[in-house]
């Protein structure tokens, strides 16, 4: 149930019929993992975190460049950034839990990643085969192009939530940061080739 | 509250778009079938309450010129 504040602070979304009322709380129960704060992951940072997604766990040790300013963030801010943008998210949305993810630890972006798009991380993959295995960042990870024909399957995107949020979580999921993938096709797990389109 | 209504949110406190927000949470609240009595008061909610419970897919079931102001009913359409 949304508070008089919510009520006031999202009534935009309440108004869209795609959101309403209890998409907005389906929101504020949602968690999200984003790896990677460049301009495409602290954007989409940003824009999760004034939707309202009720937790963001960041990841990116980088330091905050000195040559552009990232979104959320004030022209004096040092250090990691996903500890500066962390820091910042309750200022510009007090419903939202943002924390500070240790690395190679991505549960949540596992999951939405096989949910979404029937990709599961490469670290998913080996846990589920019961072997363990230590994945680092590839020099090349994959980008979006990497994945030509694999639109979300309408099991999928219902399990997901909703279609919007399944393309949120896939420009994230699949953007420069991804980690190494696997991609599962008729059960079989193929290790997708380093990236060459960059 | 009429007795054919299963809840009643009065938005004369409001402005627009606040008034359709009030009654909009209100109508996700309820099942299908189920019937919304809403107290306005103004030119504004009295032209739009009604029209964007229709466009949202609702009935407007009745409407009542009060002392309070106007009283509508809406049932929930799917």
């Amino acid at each position: 149930m949304l508070s008089e504040a919510q009520i006031e602070r999202y009534a935009r979304h309440i108004l869209l019929r795609e959101v309403g009322g209890l998409g907005q709380e389906r929101l504020l129960a949602a968690s999200v993992r984003i790896e990677g704060l460049g301009p495409v992951g602290s954007w989409a940072c940003t824009y999760l975190a004034l939707a309202g997604v009720g937790a963001i766990e960041l990841w990116d040790p980088r330091p905050v460049p000195a040559e552009g300013l990232l979104p959320l963030l004030p022209p004096d801010a040092t250090g990691r950034r996903d500890e500066a943008i962390a820091r910042r998210i309750p200022a510009h949305n007090p419903d939202v839990r943002a924390t500070v993810g240790a690395s190679g630890e991505a549960p949540i972006a596992d999951e939405a990643c096989l949910r979404v798009s029937g990709l599961a991380s490469a670290r998913l993959w080996a846990k589920a085969a019961g072997t363990e295995v230590a994945i680092g960042w590839s020099e090349r990870p994959p980008c979006a192009r990497c994945f030509p024909g694999v639109p979300p399957t309408p099991e999928t995107a219902a399990l997901a939530g909703s279609l919007a949020a399944s393309r949120m979580l896939g420009r994230i999921l699949f953007g420069d940061a991804a980690p190494g993938i696997v991609r599962i096709r008729d059960g079989a797990e193929e290790v997708l080739p380093p990236c060459d389109h960059r | 509250m009429s007795a054919f209504a299963a809840h009643a949110v009065d938005i004369r406190a409001y402005r627009c778009p606040m008034t359709w927000v009030r009654v909009k949470l209100a109508l996700e609240r309820l099942a299908v079938g189920e019937v919304l009595e809403v107290l306005l008061q103004g030119e504004e909610p009295e032209r739009n309450i009604p029209r964007s419970a229709v466009d949202e897919g609702h009935q407007l079931v009745g409407a009542e010129l009060t002392d309070e102001g106007v009283r509508i009913w809406l049932r929930k359409g799917c």
